[in-house]
């Protein structure tokens, strides 16, 4: 992260952001214009990391560690969700914390994850954001093939 | 035979009349299927302050639905203020609704995209195989599986939930993912996605003087002033939980109810006098798991309270969306917030929840 232009510490755009990670997905939404967002795997480790108060240089520093790949895109894909994030209002520039990036431990992991880009995905109703592919496969009365559900609501 | 679902003549030419027709097939259905069984099973209950009526085609279903309301049961005599009609196909000659969804989409909550209608409401649960329709006008409920015996103990756990949502919800009460204990002086609301210690605080409080509503659903009303409401008597232990509450153990070892890793437990059994049916909510606490040994409150913001109670609810919930987020909004800016962060040391839990109803009552 050596361009001078690119802000080295964001926050949350509190009080208009609520989020929650569930099951490795953060779910962010803008309570100002009502718009849901998710952001999956990567995406959802850079939002916890910014959510924690990590600087962007740690958190580069922890997807390094962490993900196999090219360290020079995960530096560009990095860049551009913190983009988005601040295009979205999900976050803004912060020039005046004192970050303090010892308090957060990241070690290079011997068996890395291969790394996939972080997408940011934007809904404007809460079920476009949970909407599963059509059904195909019903039987005679129109039913659906029983999903492999799991015993959990 | 399954019916496009703009198969519609010119008087249907809306959706909300479409859905209409849907649901009164649904209803035929239901009576056929009452007729194929040659039974019918009523149950009434009060659930905050209204009387709501289970009508059950045949006894497969019954056991299963009934049991974690069974404190609620009232005598059936009253006209109900709502009625949920029960079924399922295996028992009664497969007298299911034809569903008219294919080729339109359903979400992973169950939302059915195709529903524009504000009058009937409907989901499909694809993992339990169960389909819930409203007709808001009319008061009446459907809940339909494939087959009882295929049912995931979860729906045994809170069942019905989705209708009780969409229902309660146009009377001011939210269902929402969130434990609730307390006492004479008002109660707190635990908030949090699955893991974060909801049921464990909750369950902790059985042995103290503090009541218990919830562990894992409650309704909640944010006006005229922030209450919580009581509607099952389940409760759900993980193995962590079961560690640090050992008292629980041989209950949750004779349980066969599991959903994922947990153990149901219906807490009528041994902790009827425990239940409260309501409470006034005096703050929200967020519980999360440390490693200290005693438990402590740190002060949290309204949004952190509102993020940790409405995203988890509203990912569980069909339709839910900016009406809920906007209530439980309300509820969150009426009340403090705190992280409850929790020790290893159960029994101090009560005590810190007695001492933030003590002060905010005081203030």
């Amino acid at each position: 992260m050596s361009d001078i232009s690119f802000p080295p510490h964001f926050r949350v755009n509190h009080p208009h952001i609520i989020h929650e990670i569930i099951e490795g997905e953060a779910i962010l939404i803008n309570l100002e214009t009502g718009s849901y967002y998710s952001t999956d795997q990567v995406g959802a480790v850079v939002w916890d990391w910014l959510e924690k108060g990590a600087s962007v240089a740690h958190i580069l520093k922890h997807i390094t560690n962490t993900y196999a790949g090219d360290t020079r895109e995960m530096e560009t894909s990095l860049r551009a969700l913190l983009r988005q994030f601040q295009d979205e209002r999900l976050i803004i520039a912060d020039d005046s914390a004192a970050k303090n990036d010892a308090a957060f431990q990241s070690r290079s992991s011997s068996e890395k994850i291969p790394f996939v880009a972080p997408v940011l995905r934007k809904y404007t109703e809460m079920e476009d954001l949970l909407l599963l592919d059509p059904i195909h496969d019903v039987d005679a009365t129109g039913w659906p093939q029983r999903a492999a559900g799991s015993n959990s609501p | 035979m399954t019916r496009a679902w703009n198969e519609t003549a010119e008087e249907n030419r809306d959706g909300a009349t479409d859905a209409v027709v849907f649901f009164q097939d649904a209803q035929r259905a239901y009576s056929n299927a009452e007729r194929a069984a040659n039974a019918r099973f009523v149950f009434q209950y009060r659930v905050a302050d209204f009387v709501i009526q289970l009508a059950f085609a045949g006894d497969a279903l019954a056991p299963r639905l009934t049991r974690a309301l069974q404190h609620l049961t009232l005598s059936p005599h009253t006209i109900p203020d709502l009625e949920i009609l029960v079924w399922d196909g295996a028992t009664t000659a497969m007298n299911l609704p034809a569903l008219p969804f294919t080729g339109s989409m359903v979400a992973r909550r169950g939302d059915v995209k195709a529903f524009a209608s504000t009058r009937i409401r409907a989901a499909m649960d694809r993992s339990a195989d169960t389909l819930s329709l409203l007709d808001v006008k009319k008061n009446c409920g459907l809940f339909c599986t494939r087959d009882a015996r295929a049912l995931p103990d979860y729906e045994t756990a809170a069942p019905l939930k989705t209708i009780l949502y969409w229902w309660l919800r146009e009377r001011g009460l939210f269902l929402v993912h969130a434990g609730a204990v307390g006492n004479d002086k008002g109660g707190v609301l635990l908030a949090g996605k699955g893991g974060s210690g909801k049921s464990t605080t909750a369950l902790a409080c059985l042995d103290s003087d503090l009541n218990y509503v919830s562990d894992d659903y409650c309704l909640v009303a944010a006006d005229p002033t922030p209450r919580a409401f009581n509607v099952y008597n389940s409760a759900k232990l993980t193995p962590t939980s079961l560690n640090l509450l050992p008292q629980f153990s041989s209950r949750a070892a004779s349980s066969t109810l599991r959903v994922e890793e947990k153990r149901i437990l219906f807490l009528d059994e041994t902790f009827a006098s425990k239940i409260a049916r309501s409470l006034s909510l005096r703050a929200i606490l967020l519980p999360r798991v440390t490693a200290r040994r005693t438990p402590r409150l740190i002060p949290a913001s309204s949004n952190a309270a509102l993020g940790a109670l409405a995203i988890s609810t509203m990912m569980q919930l069909p339709d839910a969306g900016a009406e809920t987020l906007r209530a439980l909004e309300r509820l969150t800016k009426q009340l403090p917030c705190y992280i409850l962060e929790l020790g290893s040391d159960m029994t101090k839990i009560p005590r810190v929840i007695q001492e933030i109803l003590i002060e905010t009552v005081d203030h």
